[in-house]
C-alpha cells in the first residue's frame, strides 16, 4: 500500500438554476457537521485527512469574459487515488448524488460505479503540498496515542529515584519495554519503514525529469564534438526545456509592465464573515479563488509554474500548513488555492509575506492573480507590498461552504514529531542519537 | 530617517515614566458629548507631549470606539479606523483569537466586558508621588460633572520595588527600540524598529505607511489635521497617534507559588526548587537574569540583560523552555516553523509591541522576595498588572502575539501548553492548554493542570490620538 499524501480536486459547473439548492444542501452538511450528517459523512472515510466543498461564484475576467459558477469537491488523502475515490463513492453513493446532482454532466443512474466514473471524469490536476508525507489518517491517531503513552510513562518515571542518572539508551530501553508491554501499542513494535513504492510515487517523476534533463544537457555539450541523431535529440530536448522556461518568462515580463489593476478592498463586514468562521482552536481552512491578471500569458505561465512546482513539491516548505493546493479552472483563467493550516488565517497569511524567501515563491504563483501586487521577473516585488497582498487575499477569499478535518487536537508540528518518535523507537542508536531522540518529548 | 513630530505625540508612547511611580487610569463615560468636547479641548493643552520630559506629572487620553462615535465623527471617517478597534476586544471572534474564553471570557470582566457599562475614554495620569497624583486627579474629576463626563471606575497603579511584578520577577526589561529615537546604540538589530510600528503616520517595518484613520478635507475646515500620507485629498486623523491596548490581569500570587512549591522537585530544597520552576515559567530569574545567560542560578551581571537569542544558544529550550513566558511573548530569533535564525528574526520583527504596563494592588510582601512570598499568608488584596501596550496594527502586532504565541497550545511544537503565566488554562473537547513542559536531559519534565495564575478583569482597545487629532475631535460640530 502506498502512503503518499495527495490531493483530489473535482471541479464541475453548477447547473443553471441549481445554485441555491446546492448551497442549501451544503449548508445542511455544514450545520450538522461534515464528519457525520444525514447527507454525506466524511467521517466514514479511512483515507481522507481533509475535505472542502465550496462554490465558486460566477465572476468575470478583467477582459470581461464570464467565469461560470462552479462546485469544488476537494479532499486530501493518502494512498492510491482510485481506491480513495472508490471508497468515497462506495461509502454513500446516494449522499454524493445529493450533492453532485446540481452539477453538469451528472449521470441519471446512481450506483457506486457511476458516481466513481463521474468523479474521475471531473477530476482536475492540482499541485498539492503537504506538511506531512507518508502519514495515513490512521497513523496520525495511533502515533499520537503512542506519544501520549510514552509521555505518561515519563511523567511517572521522572519521579523515580535514580531515573535522571540513567543513560539515554537506558531510558530508551525502558520506553521500549513499556511499549512492548502495552497490547494496544503492539502495532508500533515493528520498526517503521516507508515503502519504496510510496517514495517513488512522490519522487519518481522528479528523478525521471532530472535524468532526462541531465542526459540532454550532456548531449547538448557532446553535440559539438560528436554530432549524431542521439546527441541532437538530447540537445533539442534540453533547448526545448530552456525555451519553455525562458520564452514565457520574457513574455511575462512584458505583461508585467502593464498598469497594475487593483482589486476592490473588501468591506469590514465581508472580512468578518470570513474570519468569524475560523472558530476551531487548532486548525482552520481557507479558500482563495479569483481570475488572473490580464493577458494570455498569465494562464500559460501559471500552468508551467504549477507543473514545475508539482515536480519539486516534496522539497517545498510552508510553515504551519497541513496541506495546500493550487490549480486552475475555467481554461486556466481562474486560480484556486485551498489550504488547511494551524491557527488562524491572519497568522497564516503572514507566514508568506514576513519571510523574504517565501515572498519570492509566493510571487511565482499568486503574482498572477488579479489584485496581487505587481511583480518583476515573476519573483521580485509582489508580496513585499504587504498591504496590497493582504487586501488581495481577503478580496479573493471565498466563504467555504463545508470543510472537514480529522484529529482536531493535533497540530502539524505534532504530526511530524509523533512520526519522528515512532521512527526512533526501534533500531540501533548511539548514546548521542538516543539523547537527541529523547528531546522529542 | 523620518523625523518624529514629538510636540504632537502623546509622551507615553516614547517614555514609560519610570520616574513617576504613581499612576491612575480613570475609565470614563460621556454623558453629554457637547460639554465633554469642551473638556477635551481644554485637556489638549494639558496633555504631555513627547517633546517634554516632565518631572511632576503627565496626562494622557485614549478613546474607545464607542467614545469616538459619540464625538460625532462622520461615519465615513469612523469607518477608516482599524476593524479590530471598531469591533472591540470583546467581539465574539476576537475572544477566540485572543483566547479570552472560559474564566477569561468578557462576561466575567469587571469593566469593558459584555455585561459592563460602556467605557468611552480613559484618562491616564502619572505623577511623581501620591500628593501630586491626588492633586491632578482632583483637578480633573472636579470638572467631570459640569463637563458631561462620568467616572465609571478608577484603576490605581504604582511601581513595585526593583521593577518587579507581583509574582516577584523583574519585569519590563525587553522593549523594542524605536529607530527614530536613537536611544540605544548597543541594541541588537532585531530589536530596533521604525516608528511606524507604533506611531501612525510613519513608515513601518515593511517600509510602508500603516493604515491610519482619516477624514476628508472638507471635514477639517479649521485645518487642524495634517495631510494623509496614504490618500489624496484626505487629512490624517491617526498621525502621531496609536492604538492602545489595555488589559487588566489580576494575579493570584498565592496560587502561583503554591503550585510551584507543590509540583517542583528538581532541587532538594523545596524553596529553591519552586523558584527554579518559577524561573523556567518566566524565562528569567526573579532578579531579571535571563536563563539563557545563566540557567542554573541568578547572576548580578545580567539582571537587565537583553542581548541574547535562542536559535544558536538554546534551540531545544534546555536553558529557557520553549513555552516560557518571555520566549513566547518575544521569540527573538527562534521559531520552530522556520528553517534558519535569520528567517525567524524576519518573521518576529513584524510582531512586536511597545509595553507600558503598570502593577496594581499591594504586594504580598514589601520586598517581593519569592522566599518571603512563599511564606506569606494568603490574603484578599486585589493585585495584578495593568497590561498596556501600543501597536500601529492591532491584528498584526498585539493580536498576533496573543493568538499565535501566547494562546496557541502548539506554539514551538508543544502540545498542550499555552503561556504558563497569562495563557488561558483549560481542558475542553479534547483540547488542553494547561500543561507546561520543561525540556531537560535525559528527559523533559511535564507539569500538568496549571491553574489560572492570572485572570482578565477588564480590557479594551483604545485610540490614542495625536494632540492635534485630539483638538480636532474636540472641535467636531455637535448634532443639531
Amino acid at each position: 500500500m502506498t502512503t503518499t499524501h495527495n490531493g483530489l480536486a473535482i471541479s464541475a459547473r453548477i447547473k443553471e438554476g441549481h445554485h441555491e439548492a446546492l448551497i442549501k444542501t451544503l449548508s445542511q452538511i455544514n450545520d450538522q457537521g461534515a464528519a457525520h450528517n444525514e447527507i454525506y459523512s466524511f467521517g466514514d472515510s479511512k483515507t481522507t485527512h481533509f475535505a472542502t466543498l465550496a462554490i465558486l461564484p460566477e465572476e468575470r475576467t478583467l477582459s470581461g469574459k464570464s467565469l461560470p459558477s462552479r462546485f469544488l469537491f476537494l479532499t486530501s488523502y493518502t494512498g492510491d487515488r482510485k481506491k480513495h475515490v472508490r471508497e468515497l463513492a462506495e461509502n454513500n453513493p446516494e449522499g454524493l448524488a445529493e450533492i453532485f446532482k446540481h452539477c453538469e454532466g451528472f449521470p441519471s443512474t446512481i450506483t457506486p460505479g457511476s458516481i466513481y466514473r463521474y468523479m474521475r471524469k471531473y477530476t482536475t490536476i492540482n499541485t498539492f503540498y503537504t506538511g506531512f508525507q507518508y502519514v495515513t489518517y490512521e497513523d496520525v491517531g495511533k502515533e499520537y496515542e503512542l506519544r501520549e503513552a510514552i509521555e505518561n510513562y515519563l511523567d511517572e518515571a521522572c519521579n523515580e529515584p535514580g531515573f535522571k542518572n540513567k543513560s539515554a539508551l537506558e531510558i530508551r530501553k525502558s520506553i521500549q519495554d513499556v511499549v512492548k508491554s502495552d497490547p494496544g501499542l503492539s502495532w508500533s513494535t515493528k520498526p517503521y519503514k516507508r515503502s519504496l513504492r510510496s517514495y517513488l510515487k512522490l519522487l519518481g517523476p522528479l528523478y525521471i525529469l532530472g535524468v532526462i534533463l541531465g542526459v540532454s544537457l550532456i548531449c547538448c555539450v557532446l553535440v559539438f564534438f560528436w554530432a549524431n541523431v542521439f546527441t541532437w535529440i538530447g540537445t533539442m530536448i534540453f533547448l526545448s526545456f530552456v525555451g519553455i522556461l525562458v520564452v514565457p518568462l520574457v513574455l511575462l515580463r512584458i505583461n508585467e509592465s502593464r498598469p497594475f489593476e487593483s482589486v476592490a478592498k473588501p468591506t469590514d463586514k465581508r472580512i468578518y464573515d470570513i474570519v468569524s468562521r475560523e472558530k476551531y482552536p487548532i486548525k482552520n481552512e481557507m479558500t482563495v479563488a479569483g481570475p488572473l491578471k490580464r493577458g494570455w500569458i498569465r494562464p500559460v505561465f501559471l500552468f508551467i509554474i504549477l507543473r514545475l512546482v508539482w515536480f519539486v513539491r516534496a522539497f517545498a516548505y510552508i510553515p504551519t500548513v497541513h496541506t495546500a493546493r493550487w490549480f486552475q479552472v475555467d481554461g486556466g483563467k481562474r486560480i484556486v488555492f485551498i489550504a488547511y493550516f494551524d491557527n488562524t488565517s491572519e497568522a497564516y497569511a503572514h507566514d508568506f509575506v514576513d519571510s523574504d524567501k517565501r515572498i519570492r515563491n509566493l510571487n511565482l504563483i499568486f503574482g498572477n492573480g488579479h489584485g496581487f501586487p505587481p511583480t518583476k521577473w515573476a519573483v521580485i516585488g509582489g508580496g513585499r507590498d504587504r498591504e496590497k497582498y493582504i487586501t488581495a487575499v481577503r478580496a479573493q477569499q471565498k466563504i467555504t461552504n463545508v470543510w472537514y478535518y480529522t484529529h482536531c487536537h493535533v497540530g502539524i508540528l505534532n504530526i511530524n514529531n509523533n512520526r519522528a518518535i515512532r521512527k526512533g523507537l526501534w533500531g540501533d542508536m548511539s548514546e548521542n542519537e538516543a539523547r537527541q531522540w529523547l528531546l522529542l518529548f | 530617517m523620518q523625523l518624529l513630530e514629538k510636540e504632537d505625540i502623546q509622551g507615553l508612547i516614547v517614555r514609560g515614566y519610570s520616574n513617576f511611580p504613581e499612576a491612575s487610569f480613570v475609565l470614563c463615560g460621556i454623558t453629554n458629548p457637547a460639554k465633554a468636547k469642551k473638556y477635551f479641548a481644554r485637556l489638549a493643552e494639558r496633555i504631555t507631549p513627547a517633546s517634554q520630559k516632565p518631572d511632576k506629572r503627565a496626562i494622557h487620553i485614549a478613546f474607545s470606539n464607542e467614545g469616538i462615535k459619540l464625538l460625532n465623527l462622520s461615519s465615513s471617517a469612523y469607518a477608516t479606523f482599524s476593524r479590530q478597534f471598531k469591533e472591540g476586544m470583546t467581539e465574539k471572534n476576537r475572544q477566540l483569537v485572543l483566547g479570552d474564553i472560559e474564566y477569561n471570557a468578557p462576561e466575567h470582566w469587571e469593566w469593558g466586558g459584555t455585561r459592563s457599562e460602556q467605557i468611552h475614554f480613559i484618562l491616564m495620569i502619572y505623577a511623581k508621588d501620591k500628593t501630586v497624583l491626588n492633586l491632578v486627579m482632583e483637578g480633573e474629576k472636579n470638572n467631570f460633572d459640569q463637563t458631561g463626563i462620568k467616572e465609571i471606575k478608577t484603576l490605581d497603579s504604582f511601581a513595585l520595588p526593583e521593577q518587579k511584578e507581583h509574582f516577584g520577577f523583574r519585569d519590563g526589561i525587553s522593549q523594542p527600540n524605536i529607530e527614530e529615537l536613537g536611544k540605544d546604540n548597543n541594541a541588537p538589530e532585531w530589536n530596533v524598529l521604525p516608528s511606524g510600528e507604533f506611531i501612525l503616520g510613519y513608515k513601518n517595518v515593511y517600509d510602508q505607511y500603516p493604515e491610519s484613520p482619516f477624514v476628508s478635507r472638507n471635514e477639517d475646515p479649521e485645518n487642524l489635521l495634517p495631510a494623509s500620507t496614504l490618500y489624496d485629498k484626505k487629512k490624517d486623523l491617526g498621525r502621531n497617534g496609536s492604538y492602545l491596548i489595555f488589559r487588566q490581569l489580576s494575579q493570584d500570587v498565592h496560587a502561583f507559588w503554591k503550585y510551584l512549591m507543590e509540583n517542583s522537585n528538581e532541587k532538594d530544597d523545596p524553596t529553591e526548587a519552586a523558584i527554579c520552576l518559577g524561573a523556567k515559567m518566566v524565562g528569567r530569574w526573579p532578579d531579571g537574569t535571563p536563563l539563557i545567560k545563566s540557567p542554573d542560578e541568578p547572576n548580578d551581571k545580567f539582571t537587565t540583560d537583553n542581548q541574547f537569542g535562542y536559535w544558536k544558544e538554546d534551540f531545544h529550550g534546555l536553558k529557557c523552555p520553549v513555552g516560557s513566558h518571555i520566549r513566547r511573548s518575544n521569540p527573538r530569533d527562534w521559531l520552530l516553523t522556520e528553517k534558519t535564525h535569520e528567517e525567524s528574526m524576519q518573521m518576529i520583527r513584524k510582531h512586536r509591541i511597545l509595553r507600558r504596563g503598570r502593577a496594581y494592588g499591594l504586594p504580598m510582601t514589601d520586598t517581593l522576595d519569592p522566599e518571603k512570598i512563599m511564606k506569606a499568608e494568603n490574603d484578599t488584596e486585589a493585585r495584578g498588572l495593568h497590561f498596556i501596550c501600543f501597536s500601529g496594527d492591532i491584528i498584526r502586532q498585539f493580536e498576533f502575539i496573543q493568538n499565535a504565541w501566547i494562546r496557541f497550545p502548539k506554539f514551538g511544537g508543544l502540545y498542550d501548553d499555552s503561556d504558563p503565566l497569562i495563557g488561558t488554562h483549560y481542558q475542553k473537547n479534547g483540547i488542553k492548554t494547561d500543561a507546561f513542559t520543561v525540556p531537560a536531559e535525559p528527559v523533559r519534565r511535564r507539569y500538568k493542570n496549571l491553574p489560572e495564575f492570572t485572570t482578565l478583569r477588564g480590557g479594551g482597545y483604545f485610540f490614542f490620538p495625536g494632540i492635534r487629532a485630539l483638538r480636532y475631535l474636540a472641535s467636531l460640530p455637535n448634532p443639531s
